[in-house]
């Protein structure tokens, strides 16, 4: 960040002197005008054939020799600005990094790849909900999308959108239809949709109380299994609906955070019961490459001033371990302690008797005869007691 | 390896200053073009007017050199060039009188009169002088409004930039840092998202949208827009816009040593050649193919020169290549790549480079086994997976293990426990199972149920 501010510095400079020198023209000019038409207009109203005295001419040349020199001053002046443009740029290119061509494999994702790039930005346009732009991409690159790419997100945003409206109605049908499949994903969705159904029963007043019971019986009856509390809570509002219900020790249910959260639930369940990932991988991706990258960049330039040719060498594993965070594990990986290297099929994981894990070549090599010691205990057991384990 | 904050600013933001930066510069040399020609011409203005009192009467010159001094003295000390009383005094005493009126430049009619140059002509030269002055303080004004406002815009992105405030790993950040850095973050994959477009020549849908969500000043739309137009005249087979923006790049191009401005004068030859104008080919590689510098070019001006022993419809290579009509295209390509080096972008857009790399972290051999796939990682969902299939996997020295069942991390709070099929699930999901299945656990990959207690601890180093 400190880079920015030198550079917001230079750029500081730049504005106060372009702007000093705006208004020096500005008034130079003004005056030299000024005063030359004066002179100008002097000897037009003496209209006249006469001839200039010698003062006169003087007098005339004085005036022109000034404003020849001013004005030669300002273009000097101007010039004199370039080195604080300069100073700009070098502060840009001091402070940010001009190039990560070292750590991009040049050309991969050109040709066929670039398209498929292409088409990871239109899905991601899509997810985004920015239908319209992510045709306009579709019909500039020359793509065809599969419809199947397309159609749940015009779903998905449709009853988004009336979520944030706060109208239930598409998302209650949507719930409904997929009733079972929610239902096998554990969802709370249905139940939480037909909560705030009942909620806005109960936030219409007195006169709509046989209704929002009538609401209750009719939902409610299947989620006490798993929502016994909540829908004893629910019940429980009923109580104050002739007075102020907000005021109520129910009123924590009228705020706007059961909405915020309707929303996320049903961005999560839907996308699960889609079989879509929640982020849009893209974002996702970019948002890692924003950790990685520099931490490769790094690495990079350690290497290049030990002569080593290029980190992307071969289809094999990056130079160094990206630490991007708990968010980015989607995958168990496991590392052998011993070996510090990741278990493969060839070398799985073992357990040991002691509950201990390494890789199987580490406990061959630690192994002699029928006797292992663990690395991490006193223990000591039957190399052929370990047991593979799969995470 | 962790990154310190703001090193992910420092990595992929050069070109988002740059690039305005090139244009605030090209801004400065365009303006000072502009003060140094309007200089002249005021400048020489004023010669014309020395020149023309150079001429009075020889003897008066002669005679008054003394006098001229003192005068001369006189007008330095009166503050203001003039002051109109003493003008008029002067002028009444002045009172001659001839009869010369020219239509034609003044200086030239009294370098040949040898007498004292008349109010009127003083006058009127005086006109253009102001004239020029006006035209001067119109044009400065002008340019240095451009610069300005190219300034500010430069100074709009840094300020955007300095509205990141990552915090240093283990410090909780309050509230509102975090949704406006989470903010800031979606705004740069959308601003990157445009680079690319732009990159891509996909020149509408960047607009789109880059206006859509109000990012424009953000990114660097304007400049492209000049580019698609070179590109669209290209593609209409048309060279005019592309060789006036060789033009107006001149030097830069000279800088980085490029061959645009060849390429598209030998395809103006080629086309020549084409129509049949053999003669003008020649007239026209002469002006432009020979002043050529680089041996490097050599080669390409010879074979272009060889095309006119050849038919236009001939197909013998090479100057059936240069005849296609790919070459077109091809010229696009090049353009595209000139145009990226001159303001020093990336081969590979931000976007591209960050994907990579992020691609790459994230890549494991799990991703690529239908067992193991997980639909939330990128890496395992198309096309994203296709894409990563040429990149290396991530580095792992260290365990990350994940509950196969919910995808919680497995660590002290969730200890891995591993059922008698050998696959180890988190404590938490395992307790959940069993309370809801009067304490069996059925293991999901192996769907045999076990007793929770047969569930082993696991001890990850």
């Amino acid at each position: 960040m400190d880079g920015c501010e030198a550079v917001d510095r230079e750029l500081d400079k730049v504005l106060t002197k372009f702007g000093g020198i705006d208004a020096h023209v500005e008034r130079t000019t003004t005056n030299l005008i000024h005063s030359l038409s004066r002179l100008q207009e002097q000897f037009e109203t003496d209209a006249g054939d006469f001839e200039l005295t010698t003062t006169q001419a003087s007098i005339v040349c004085d005036a022109v020799n000034q404003a020849r020199e001013a004005v030669g001053r300002i273009a000097t002046e101007h010039r004199d600005l370039h080195s604080t443009v300069s100073k700009v740029g070098k502060a840009i290119d001091r402070n940010l990094n001009p190039d990560f061509g070292t750590i991009t494999r040049d050309g991969i994702f050109s040709g066929e790849r670039a398209k498929i790039l292409t088409q990871v930005v239109c899905q991601h346009l899509y997810r985004q909900g920015m239908l319209d732009i992510g045709d306009a991409l579709c019909q500039e690159s020359d793509q065809e999308l599969d419809s199947q790419h397309k159609e749940p997100f015009i779903e998905l945003h449709r009853i988004l959108d009336a979520l944030k409206r706060h109208d239930l109605e598409p998302a209650l049908l949507w719930a409904t239809e997929n009733c079972e499949a929610l239902a096998a994903q554990g969802s709370t969705l249905e139940f939480k949709l037909h909560r705030l159904a009942f909620l806005n029963l109960i936030k219409k007043g007195p006169k709509h109380q046989s209704e929002s019971i009538r609401y209750a019986r009719d939902n409610f009856c299947r989620f006490v299994k798993r929502h016994e509390k909540e829908v004893q809570v629910l019940m429980g509002s009923l109580l104050f609906v002739p007075g102020n219900v907000e005021a109520s020790p129910y009123g924590h249910l009228f705020d706007n955070t059961l909405w915020d959260d309707i929303q996320e639930t049903f961005t999560r369940d839907a996308c699960a019961r889609l079989g879509l990932s929640v982020d849009s991988p893209l974002a996702v991706c970019f948002a890692a490459g924003c950790i990685a990258l520099p931490a490769l960049l790094n690495i990079c330039q350690a290497m290049q001033a030990r002569q080593v040719s290029s980190i992307w060498n071969g289809k094999d594993e990056l130079p160094i371990e990206i630490d991007l965070g708990k968010e980015f594990h989607y995958h168990s990986v496991f590392a052998c302690p011993i070996l510090r290297q990741q278990a493969s099929e060839s070398n799985p994981p073992m357990r040991l008797t002691c509950g201990h894990v390494i890789s199987r070549d580490a406990l061959h090599k630690l192994a002699s005869g029928n006797k292992l010691k663990c690395p991490y205990c006193p223990g000591e057991q039957n190399p052929n007691d370990a047991r593979q384990i799969v995470f | 390896m962790t990154s310190s904050p703001g090193l992910d600013v420092k990595c992929l933001e050069h070109a988002t200053l740059k690039v305005p930066y090139e244009v605030l510069n090209k801004k400065f040399r365009a303006a000072q073009k502009v003060l140094d020609r309007e200089a002249t011409y005021v400048s020489q203005a004023g010669l014309e007017i020395e020149k023309l009192m150079s001429n009075m009467p020889p003897v008066t010159i002669s005679a008054t050199d003394p006098e001229d001094t003192v005068i001369e003295g006189l007008c330095k000390n009166s503050d203001s060039v003039l002051s109109s009383s003493t003008l008029e005094n002067m002028d009444d005493a002045s009172e001659s009188n001839s009869n010369t009126t020219d239509k034609s430049s003044p200086s030239d009619e009294f370098k040949f009169k040898g007498r004292g140059p008349k109010g009127k002509d003083v006058s009127k030269m005086l006109g253009v002088l102001v004239e020029r002055l006006v035209s001067l303080k119109r044009k400065a004004g002008d340019s240095i409004a451009d610069e300005l406002e190219v300034a500010r815009a430069v100074r709009k992105r840094v300020q955007h930039l300095k509205g990141y405030n990552p915090t240093p790993e283990g410090v909780v950040a309050p509230v509102s840092q975090c949704l406006n850095n989470a903010n800031w973050r979606r705004t740069r994959l959308n601003r990157m998202l445009v680079d690319h477009l732009l990159r891509e020549g996909l020149y509408d849908t960047a607009k789109m949208l880059s206006e859509g969500l109000g990012i424009k000043d953000l990114t660097n739309i304007d400049l492209f827009w000049a580019a698609k137009e070179v590109e669209e005249s290209l593609k209409r087979h048309e060279t005019g816009r592309m060789v006036a923006w060789c033009y107006e790049n001149k030097s830069k191009l000279r800088k980085i040593r490029s061959s645009l401005e060849l390429e598209v004068r030998v395809q103006e030859f080629v086309e020549l050649v084409r129509c049949g104008k053999r003669f003008e080919a020649v007239r026209h590689a002469r002006k432009y193919l020979a002043d050529t510098e680089g041996h490097d070019q050599m080669s390409a001006i010879m074979k272009c020169m060889g095309l006119l022993a050849y038919p236009a419809d001939t197909a013998i290579q090479p100057y059936s290549e240069l005849l296609s009509n790919d070459r077109w295209q091809y010229l696009i390509g090049q353009f595209r790549t000139e145009h990226a080096r001159l303001y020093q972008l990336t081969p590979t857009s931000v976007l591209g480079a960050v994907v990579q790399a992020g691609l790459a972290a994230l890549k494991t051999p799990q991703c690529y086994r239908p067992t193991t796939k997980n639909a939330n990682c990128p890496v395992c969902t198309e096309p994203l997976s296709t894409l990563a299939s040429v990149l290396p996997y991530a580095h792992c020295a260290h365990s990350q293990l994940v509950c196969a069942i919910s995808g919680e991390p497995l660590n002290e709070n969730n200890p891995p426990l591993v059922l008698p099929s050998g696959y180890v699930y988190g404590t938490k999901s395992l307790h959940d199972m069993a309370r809801t299945n009067g304490g069996n656990v059925i293991c999901p990959r192996s769907n045999r149920i076990f007793s929770l207690r047969e569930a082993d601890k696991v001890y990850v180093m």
